[in-house]
């Protein structure tokens, strides 16, 4: 196998979309689906009480704030906690002087190297516990670090992005994953 | 010339590691959020209380008062107790599941930079472009940005060190 080489730059709307999916996996965001499910129900069991009382909010005002409570907790799983991680992404990469810079990208059969003027990071793929795949980045987090990586599809060719995408599937097995983003158009960086 | 200012090597042990996760998530933890916790757990508490004392018409209202109460312990004592509990517990395991990948740390402050490197990673920060450095109970932290750190477990620090690293930035 030959080494797959490139030079990558990151956006911030690269970084964050892979922090926000970081932090669904691992982070603030994680086990949202569950616990907003948790909360519609309870909003549920609340309005069916009123609704057999016939909307009487006056007779059962904690019934009507819990219900309230319980709406507002929903929305803020499903909504809101992944747009306040794509956020802090944006605001990491504003903060940091280093992830804006270029920095060459060198796969190896068992390993893979990052490079550039301030820093070097070899990883071993046994070291991963997350590959994820989407239509713009590729992110790679694992290792007693718990650093993200996340590799600008911009930057690579399309046999490139077919190549790297086929080698990671390979060498990552169960930790690799392929997910499509939604995407509201494309905003000026 | 750039003059070396500190230069010591050490090895991230358990108890560094569990401890470098509880600091940091003290420092990241908003004050706010423990005040709003803590306020919360001692009115559900003492609505829990007054309630048991005075409405007790039946054993359905019991429990849930009863319910309230443990709720409004579990509030009150999250960040004081569950949580690191919690993280403490995590970041035991966390460890454990990665002590092969362990080796041994360099780091090296000078006039100009701030060097850490292992078998595996090196980084050199330029002076200007550390986010900010902040010193807990037992650890050193050394931001790049508002998320991302460096972290150097204080008992491989003398007093001298401490003091340079204070006044660095």
């Amino acid at each position: 196998m030959t080494d797959i080489c490139f030079k990558n730059k990151l956006k911030i709307r690269e970084y964050a979309e892979g922090y926000q999916i970081y932090d669904v996996l691992h982070g603030n965001s994680k086990g949202r689906v569950w616990k907003s499910s948790l909360f519609f129900f309870m909003a549920m069991a609340m309005l069916f009480i009123l609704m057999m009382n016939s909307f009487n909010i006056s007779a059962f005002p904690v019934t009507t704030l819990v219900l309230l409570i319980c709406m507002y907790m929903c929305s803020y799983y499903i909504y809101i906690l992944p747009k306040k991680a794509k956020l802090r992404g944006e605001h990491i990469y504003k903060t940091s002087r280093i992830l804006s810079k270029e920095y060459s990208f060198t796969v190896k059969k068992e390993c893979f190297i990052i490079k550039n003027d301030y820093e070097y990071i070899k990883k071993y793929y046994s070291e991963l516990t997350d590959c994820i795949e989407t239509d713009d980045i590729f992110l790679l987090a694992g290792g007693i670090e718990n650093r993200i990586i996340v590799i600008s599809k911009r930057c690579l060719s399309q046999d490139e992005k077919i190549h790297l995408s086929d080698f990671l599937k390979r060498e990552t097995v169960k930790k690799y994953r392929r997910t499509k983003t939604r995407k509201k158009g494309k905003k000026n960086e | 010339m750039n003059k070396i200012l500190i230069s010591e090597s050490f090895l991230i042990t358990q108890e560094d590691f569990v401890n470098m996760q509880l600091e940091k998530r003290s420092l990241t933890v908003p004050k706010e959020n423990k005040i709003i916790f803590r306020i919360s757990g001692i009115i559900a508490i003492a609505c829990g209380t007054a309630a048991f004392i005075n409405i007790r018409d039946n054993i359905y209202q019991v429990i849930c008062w009863f319910i309230l109460i443990v709720i409004g312990c579990y509030v009150l004592s999250y960040y004081d107790v569950i949580d690191k509990a919690i993280l403490a517990k995590n970041a035991v395991d966390f460890y454990k599941y990665n002590q092969k990948d362990i080796s041994s740390k360099n780091i090296e402050f000078s006039e100009e930079e701030f060097k850490i490197s292992d078998e595996s990673h090196c980084m050199n920060i330029p002076k200007k472009y550390i986010y900010k450095i902040c010193e807990e109970k037992n650890t050193v932290f050394v931001f790049t940005d508002i998320e991302n750190f460096y972290y150097i477990p204080k008992r491989i620090l003398s007093g001298q060190q401490l003091e340079i690293i204070r006044n660095y930035k």
